[in-house]
């Protein structure tokens, strides 16, 4: 019976690299295999018959209710130019030093991944606007492409982002599980401020780290500019650099101070992002359309891959894949810490074919109940999956942000020297992955002295 | 048949573009809950149902956009490889076998809940609440109804597609 839920899994990853639409993928697949198995009366028909109140269940959600409102601020953000301009603004404080133009990158991508939580759109976004400029400033071509998508993929760690939302989500249902099966009927729970709170000092360190290496590298930028402007702070240059940072710390703040929910948080965000755009004078009826558009597109395809997910998981279920995976953790390693490493490690392999989306959303679900019946504090996993995803999108050949970047790099540069750009900074990560791994108190320290 | 299949993409157009823009009321309407709450210090379910029931529509009636929009994310690193033609057939393929199936099985294996809440007219758990789960509920046949046609818009697109 087990074997069959190991073909499941195969046979839709197969079907995966079809090119297909994930989500359907996903639910049809599940479909074909349920009902293949109710036909040989080997399948139980329960499973799919509570498929409708699950998506009722998703529909009520919420902390999912922050998904629209956070995508809806970014796209406000990146189509009215706020976002482009705050990055004009910062090389403009920066002019004088050669690596300067590289650390504002890194700040800037830190703020952007910050307000946007989407790592395609600030990839995107920070190499169609800081690339030019870094290579006419005589920056090696791995040296630029590398910081841009380092700092572009940033927006998985740093919260507000879509990963920690949609993670503790996960988290905290399998968190539950965990506890229901082990007996406790009072099951305690993670919340998004647990996770962003737990996400701060690794969100911190890495732009850190950033920096110092690009400030190491400075001798190799052949500066062709000449210095002679000097800082020139005029009333534009504060325009433009305030009210997206103002914004952004009253959206963060206001969730880790536990002052608003997530969604709430969202909803000002995005009133704040609209009265930015309007005092800035580009808001018009024809950006409302784009970003409402935009928004509905995202929220959309995110919403039908965690459908397609659900069948997925409950069809999974059926088959007795969840004992499957229990054995597969329990049996073979010595001890627990073998079990998670392991995990990660599956993790990281998948983030080269699927988008975080999925493997939160199939992978999690799976592996979860059983991770935390091991005993593991459900914060410190969460920061360790967002940053070994991190490290998944940003390692070649199969990273998601190396596809994104490539997109936007001129053709004459060969995508060898993205690959080289990028090492350090997979270095780095793993660097802090690893210290996190020895100190889960760097995760977990926050989220105590905050919520308790 | 082209007809047909013109006349399904401008009803999901038409869908998509009124229903996106719930969206901007969304936020607005958090807002005025949190005026509400904080500065007046009332509190109003209803309202903030009524957020959740918008959200829901958005969502739920944005997939079938979404597939118009070709927005579904896809894992491509393999059939980029391929010719068009092959691509195409795969899409006719993956539609004929995954999503129209999915489509049906989400008519029917919600319609019996949506029966049973339209019968009892199902009333809010929360007190104050709106009372209108029959409603909410009932969105959940018809998105995949709406899926179902834009199903059959795509598949008519890639036929005439491929027979050229």
């Amino acid at each position: 019976m087990e074997y069959l839920a190991i073909i499941f899994v195969f046979t839709t990853f197969a079907f995966l690299l079809s090119g297909f639409p994930v989500a359907f993928v996903l639910a049809g697949v599940s479909l074909i295999f349920a009902y293949t198995g109710i036909l040989l009366d080997i399948f139980d028909y329960s499973y799919l018959l509570a498929f409708p109140s699950r998506v009722y269940g998703i529909m009520i959600n919420q902390n999912l209710l922050a998904v629209p409102l956070f995508i809806f601020m970014g796209t406000v953000l990146e189509k009215t130019d706020i976002a482009e301009n705050l990055l004009k603004s910062m090389n403009q404080l920066y002019k004088n030093s050669s690596s300067g133009l590289g650390v504002s990158v890194i700040i800037v991508g830190t703020f952007m991944a910050a307000s946007t939580g989407i790592v395609g759109a600030s990839v995107v976004t920070l190499g169609l606007l800081s690339l030019p400029v870094m290579l006419k400033n005589g920056y090696p071509p791995s040296l630029a492409c590398g910081v841009v998508c380092a700092s572009g993929t940033l927006g998985q760690i740093i919260p507000p982002s879509l990963v920690l939302i949609l993670l503790a989500d996960v988290l905290s249902s399998a968190y539950q599980q965990a506890q229901l099966n082990a007996g406790i009927f009072s099951p305690e729970t993670i919340t998004i401020g647990d996770l962003f709170a737990g996400a701060i000092v690794p969100g911190l360190l890495l732009p850190i780290l950033y920096i110092l290496y690009i400030k190491s590298r400075n001798k190799e930028i052949q500066s062709l500019h000449s210095h002679s402007d000097d800082m020139v702070i005029n009333l534009n240059l504060f325009k433009s650099l305030f009210p997206p940072i103002i914004l952004i710390f009253l959206v963060l703040g206001s969730i880790i101070f536990g002052l608003a929910t997530p969604s709430e948080a969202a909803a000002v965000g995005a009133a704040g992002a609209l009265g930015i755009a309007l005092i800035q004078g580009k808001l018009n009826k024809n950006i409302l359309n784009q970003t409402s558009l935009e928004t509905i597109k995202i929220t959309s395809m995110v919403f039908m891959i965690l459908l397609g997910a659900t069948l997925f998981s409950l069809v999974f279920r059926g088959f007795e894949g969840e004992s499957l995976i229990h054995q597969l953790l329990i049996d073979i390693p010595e001890d627990k810490y073998t079990s998670l490493i392991i995990v990660l490690l599956i993790m990281f392999f998948l983030g080269f074919i699927l988008d975080f989306i999925e493997i939160i959303f199939i992978v999690i679900p799976l592996f979860g109940p059983t991770l935390f019946s091991l005993g593991f504090d459900p914060i410190w996993i969460g920061i360790l999956i967002a940053m070994v995803l991190q490290t998944s999108f940003l390692t070649p050949p199969f990273g998601f942000s190396l596809f994104y970047l490539r997109g936007v790099v001129p053709k004459n540069i060969a995508t060898s020297e993205i690959y080289k750009g990028v090492y350090p900074y997979i270095l780095l990560q793993i660097i802090i992955i690893i210290v996190i791994y020895l100190f889960p108190s760097m995760t977990t320290y926050l989220p105590k002295i905050l919520f308790n | 048949m082209k007809k047909l299949q013109e006349s399904i993409d401008n009803l999901i157009d038409r869908i998509g573009y009124l229903v996106s823009h719930l969206v901007i009321i969304m936020v607005f309407l958090v807002i005025i809950t949190l005026f509400l709450r904080y500065v007046l210090n009332i509190g109003n379910i209803a309202l903030q149902e009524l957020v959740m029931y918008f959200h829901a529509i958005f969502f739920m009636f944005g997939i079938a956009y979404a597939i118009k929009e070709n927005s579904h994310v896809k894992i491509d690193i393999l059939s980029n490889k391929l010719h068009q033609k092959q691509k195409d057939v795969i899409f006719i393929l993956g539609i004929i076998f995954l999503m129209i199936p999915f489509s049906l099985f989400t008519i029917y294996i919600s319609m019996d809940m949506v029966i049973k809440s339209w019968e009892i007219m199902e009333q809010s758990g929360e007190a104050g609440g709106l009372n209108l789960v029959y409603i909410l509920k009932s969105i959940i046949p018809i998105s995949g109804f709406l899926i179902l046609l834009q199903s059959f818009s795509e598949l008519i697109k890639k036929m005439i597609l491929i027979m050229k």
